[in-house]
């Protein structure tokens, strides 16, 4: 009898010991391999709160790795739209134009974003803290949270203790105000999900549309370099606590209209270049307004130059700065 | 004695002056030996003549103005009915393209102007905006698409699919 209690102690301890000892930064990173790896089924409900809430998004998510499916239940009128994505490519089947639209997958991009943001957080650029624990969709959770070293919170994390996969996330704005939620209500996990569910079938009328990417994405700017008729501009030094996240090529009007993508993870910053003219108090740049993006164009040479963002109007005076 | 059939339209332009040179001389010396024609052509400078000679009867004043003010009254009712027909086509053309305008507009959005260059690149590049800053972080491809779209809407543009 003894024997058998300290054996219940030990597995005790062992257990507890297994999730308290996980630092923040162990428990992001089996997140991130549990996203890539692990299988569920569940309806998740997703809503945008800022600058205005916008009607919750419901969805059924099938999901193996890296292929998905996912069913949209609401808002009406999106009901039967399917998203498939296999990591490769991505199927949007629109039951209402009789369409699925095919295009490739971004599923890299996100990867090697998250990679980043990863890189971040072991540099202590990002600082990180567990906040505690809370069910989610009756699963015990962990959560994260993700801060700038100024203390404004960026982002929370509700992980799930046995599998590692995200069961709820917020996403906060500059200010610290919630812009996102996403959470499971209902999941079942591990799930059994059979192959054929991730297969673009779709009904027989339907027309598939192939969508080419409008840009080409680099992640470095002597990546984009040879696509551009001149020297793409890059600031000596950037603002404290943004990086590079990617650089961008798209044709307007057959030419090329460069875009340098900065974060600091809580504010985005991006420095478009271009030989197209193109004034700063353009219509449509103005109506970025409502995001809270701050619109700055000057021209140097023959180059326009616009930075675009959600950062402090100081940032933006450094941008300017050091592009000088 | 019958004018010669083919020249009865040059004859009638010759003596009324209007003929045209060439067939004027061809006629002319058509004339000389054609003596049918010869005389058709003096009957009817006769003829012309004769009528330039005939006094011009005048009517009654009186006369002359219930003539003119039945004309005038005739008139004016004329152009109003014309009037009034035209107003109602053009009042009917006009309820028709307003109703089928309402109509198409109700049914889907009018089709946007073409870009100037100016206005294609502000596009590209608040699409580029939105496609960076949407879902960074911990995304998945749903989660994603749903950020690019609310920000769309929050923008009150149509949706891009990339």
């Amino acid at each position: 009898m003894k024997r058998v209690l300290f054996a219940i102690v030990l597995f005790s301890i062992g257990c507890w010991s297994g999730t308290q000892a996980q630092t923040p930064i162990e428990w992001l990173e089996r997140m991130e391999r549990a996203e890539r790896t692990v299988a569920l089924d569940g309806v998740r409900v997703t809503q945008f709160f800022l600058p205005v809430p916008l009607p919750p998004v419901r969805e059924h998510i099938q999901r193996a790795g890296v292929r998905y499916r996912v069913e949209y239940l609401e808002p009406l009128p999106r009901r039967g739209e399917v998203l498939i994505d296999d990591g490769i490519r991505r199927f949007h089947y629109l039951p209402r134009l009789k369409r699925v639209r095919a295009l490739p997958s971004d599923q890299p991009i996100l990867l090697r974003r998250r990679q980043a943001l990863l890189m971040r957080l072991r540099r202590r650029e990002i600082l990180l803290s567990v906040k505690g624990s809370e069910p989610v969709a009756g699963r015990r959770a962990v959560i994260l949270e993700a801060r700038t070293p100024q203390g404004v919170p960026i982002r929370r994390w509700w992980i799930d203790r046995e599998y590692g996969v995200i069961l709820r996330m917020e996403e906060m704005n500059p200010q610290g105000e919630v812009r996102l939620r996403s959470e499971y209500v209902r999941l079942t996990l591990p799930a059994l999900i059979p192959p054929d569910r991730f297969a673009p079938n779709f009904p027989a009328q339907v027309v598939k549309q192939e969508v080419l990417p409008p840009s080409q994405v680099f992640a470095s700017v002597k990546e984009a370099q040879p696509l551009v008729p001149f020297t793409i501009c890059q600031p000596q030094e950037l603002p404290r606590g943004f990086r590079l996240v990617e650089v961008r090529v798209r044709m307007v009007r057959m030419r090329p209209l460069v875009s340098l993508h900065y974060t600091n993870e809580s504010a985005s910053l991006v420095l478009f270049q271009t030989r197209l003219p193109l004034r700063a108090n353009a219509p449509l740049l103005q109506s970025l307004a409502p995001l809270s993006a701050r619109v700055e164009a000057w021209r140097d040479g023959d180059v326009n130059l616009v930075l675009v963002g959600d950062a402090p109007a100081e940032v933006f005076e450094q941008m300017r700065k050091a592009l000088r | 004695m019958k004018a010669c059939r083919q020249w009865e339209n040059t004859i009638v332009e010759y003596v009324d002056e209007v003929c045209e040179p060439e067939a004027a001389r061809r006629l002319e010396v058509h004339l000389a030996h054609c003596e049918a024609c010869a005389q058709a052509v003096r009957q009817q400078k006769w003829i012309k003549h004769a009528l330039t000679q005939v006094d011009t009867e005048h009517a009654p004043a009186y006369l002359a103005r219930r003539i003119r003010d039945h004309a005038r009254s005739a008139l004016r009712r004329r152009t109003l009915a014309r009037l009034i027909v035209r107003l109602s086509f053009a009042v009917t053309a006009v309820g028709v393209a307003v109703v089928a305008l309402w109509w198409n507009a109700s049914r889907q959005p009018l089709p946007p102007a073409p870009p100037t260059d100016e206005s294609a690149l502000a596009q590209a590049i608040v699409q580029e905006y939105i496609g960076t800053t949407a879902g960074e972080g911990f995304s998945d491809p749903s989660l994603q698409m749903l950020a690019r779209e609310a920000q769309m809407k929050t923008l009150r543009m149509e949706p891009t699919w990339q």
